[in-house]
């Protein structure tokens, strides 16, 4: 993670209006120079408007978007030093590649030598030097997608917006552009701010992401931060899987919180700023309960369910209460897995646990 | 897929009334195409096959005549093809990318209007306009009344390429710094190329054949190739007259064909 602190895009209570739609609300976010910036939440969620808003193809309704210190809000898309990779690619049609890379750096005022040199650049970077005179018609998906980075990039914006450009190819082409997108973006230090619904894209490439939703930032941090740390139910719940239960928090001090699970054992665990006595939910990852004998642990219930992924399988338990969680075990010889119908205790430590904000 | 019960070949009768529909409209041509090759100088009775009318048509007394009419007509179809699908080309443009704008829909149906007016009213309606503002019947009128009525099939042809692009295109090239009007030159333009010369190619051929108008507004001495067969017809019907109409025909028949193919152009490759 690049240790820097200046600011590339500074987002100042933005908020964007369609009719009495509210789809971005007083969003503050400060994407840092040199960062593998991502905006990460369910469709919907105003993460795309966020992204065509520092475009420009959105005109925000409040606010102000300040770029390395210049308010770029009121800008047409040409006047601003961005540039987008669309989810669709959007490549002419009527150009070759060469031309399709080098229509940003001749509308810069580029003369042609200088432009092809630096189209030879980019194109090596994307390893696509082959492919310079082939229309987009007769390039595979995956090869589309290098020529619209490769065609943001030759200009060296400033910032890089990437709007889903992941999401039209298969999985395991998805998984090693990902390797490829990160590398490129420490090569050329460019700042990349990157839209997804993909959590696990999220997790894997970034140095820090926005969690939204709902026109809000729910949360921002590092993967880790937001996955062992995460602010309230729904970022629980949205990046990877979590089990929520209902309990009581009785105390809360220093950043910890004490309250009584269902079944009555009383713990102590970090609880999120904002956290309030009273009841509220308490999130364990499924990978961090074990499984004991009944009558030990923490809670007591009934294997209800197997769900079998390969690697892992999922163990579904029925509290007393009726609550069901959901614990991971690995498929392995070792380890024994309890049959459906018998009756389990649940454990997991304090530092595991987390008390929520709803 | 229709279901087989609905299956329009299963409907009695359906086959002789197809062939009767077909045979009403394609009849008169095909007579008339035949006995332009008439070697005879009736127009009913079958002397032989030969190419001697065609001769007269470009040779004979009446060759002159002709000859002016056809420069007359292709000259007025270039004029008003060229400028209606100018015209079009930025209706088009405003209806489809400037977003919303008072009276879109209004605009929308004046631009379609001259398809439905019936033509003889739009030829009585324009021969008062121009008397009214004291314009001379003559050339400049025909081509005047000819960029009108072309406007809606070239506009057609056009707006269907129009909408076929997505705007993330243009959004890519403003995007990489392009003004709005080298977006609309270096990108919406040549994607529109096909939309623009089906629409041209359309325009040309109606102008080409339009009668009625024409007749109304061309004032004396003015000839257009439709209006001099329609005069030549009234001093009674020649086999030339059948030689002539079948040329205009193929030409008729090559634009439109022309017509269709280049506006699909580039379709596959999308």
């Amino acid at each position: 993670m690049p240790e820097n602190d200046n600011i590339a895009v500074d987002i100042q209570n933005v908020t964007k209006m369609y009719g009495s739609f509210t789809a971005l609300k007083d969003v503050n976010l400060d994407i840092r120079d040199n960062e593998f910036f991502t905006l990460l939440g369910p469709s919907g969620c105003g993460k795309t408007t966020l992204l065509r808003s520092i475009a420009g193809f959105e005109d925000i309704t409040k606010g102000a978007i300040v770029l390395y210190g210049q308010n770029i809000a009121n800008l047409l898309p040409n006047q601003r030093p961005v540039n987008t990779v669309f989810q669709q690619y959007a490549l002419f049609p009527h150009m070759n590649v060469t031309q399709n890379v080098m229509f940003g750096l001749l509308r810069l005022g580029q003369d042609k030598t200088t432009a092809k040199a630096r189209v030879g650049e980019v194109l090596e970077l994307v390893q696509l030097t082959a492919f310079a005179d082939r229309m987009p018609s007769q390039l595979s998906g995956g090869q589309q997608q290098r020529v619209a980075l490769a065609r943001a990039l030759a200009p060296s914006p400033k910032v890089l917006l990437l709007d889903e450009p992941l999401s039209a190819l298969d999985l395991k082409l998805r998984q090693a552009v990902r390797l490829e997108l990160q590398q490129i973006q420490q090569q050329t230090g460019i700042t990349f701010v990157f839209v997804t619904h993909d959590q696990e894209e999220a997790l894997t490439m970034s140095d820090r992401i926005a969690v939204i939703e709902g026109g809000h930032v729910q949360q921002v941090g590092t993967a880790r931060e937001i996955y062992e740390a995460p602010k309230n139910k729904f970022v629980a719940d949205f990046i990877g899987e979590t089990n929520l239960l209902d309990v009581n928090v009785t105390d809360l001090a220093g950043g910890k919180g004490s309250c009584i699970l269902p079944g009555g054992a009383q713990i102590t665990c970090p609880a999120a700023d904002g956290a309030h006595a009273g009841p509220g939910h308490l999130s364990v990852r499924p990978e961090r309960i074990a499984i004991t004998t009944a009558g030990e642990g923490l809670v007591q219930g009934n294997a209800s369910r197997h769900i079998y992924l390969g690697t892992d399988v999922h163990v579904e338990v029925t509290l007393t209460d009726g609550e069901k969680v959901t614990v991971r075990m690995q498929n392995s010889t070792q380890i024994q897995i309890p049959e459906v119908g018998q009756s389990v205790g649940l454990d997991f430590e304090a530092d595991a646990a987390r008390l929520l904000v709803d | 897929m229709a279901s087989k019960n609905l299956d329009l070949r299963r409907f009695p009768g359906f086959l002789p009334l197809t062939y009767l529909c077909l045979f009403l409209l394609y009849a008169p041509l095909i007579v008339v195409m035949i006995y332009s090759f008439n070697d005879s100088n009736s127009i009913t009775r079958w002397g032989g096959m030969s190419l001697r009318w065609y001769h007269e048509v470009f040779y004979g007394v009446e060759a002159p005549k002709f000859r002016t009419a056809t420069f007359n007509s292709v000259t007025i179809a270039l004029l008003a093809a060229t400028s209606a699908t100018i015209i079009a080309t930025m209706a088009a443009t405003a209806m489809l990318r400037a977003g919303k704008f008072r009276g879109k829909s209004a605009s929308f149906a004046l631009i379609n209007l001259p398809l439905m007016v019936p033509e003889i009213v739009t030829a009585v309606a324009t021969l008062i306009f121009f008397s009214a503002i004291g314009f001379k019947a003559g050339y400049l009128t025909i081509v005047l009344a000819h960029v009108v009525f072309c406007i809606p099939f070239a506009y057609l042809p056009i707006a269907a390429r129009m909408q076929g692009i997505e705007d993330t295109f243009e959004q890519a090239a403003q995007d990489l710094y392009a003004t709005r009007f080298q977006t609309f030159r270096l990108i919406l333009l040549p994607l529109m190329t096909p939309g623009i010369l089906s629409g041209f190619l359309l325009a040309f051929i109606i102008s080409l054949d339009d009668f009625i108008i024409t007749n109304f507004v061309k004032g004396a001495g003015v000839e257009t190739l439709p209006t001099a067969i329609y005069g030549a017809v009234r001093q009674g019907i020649k086999p030339n007259i059948m030689a002539i109409s079948t040329l205009l025909l193929s030409v008729s028949v090559v634009f439109v064909t022309l017509s269709y193919f280049v506006g699909r152009m580039g379709d596959k490759k999308q």
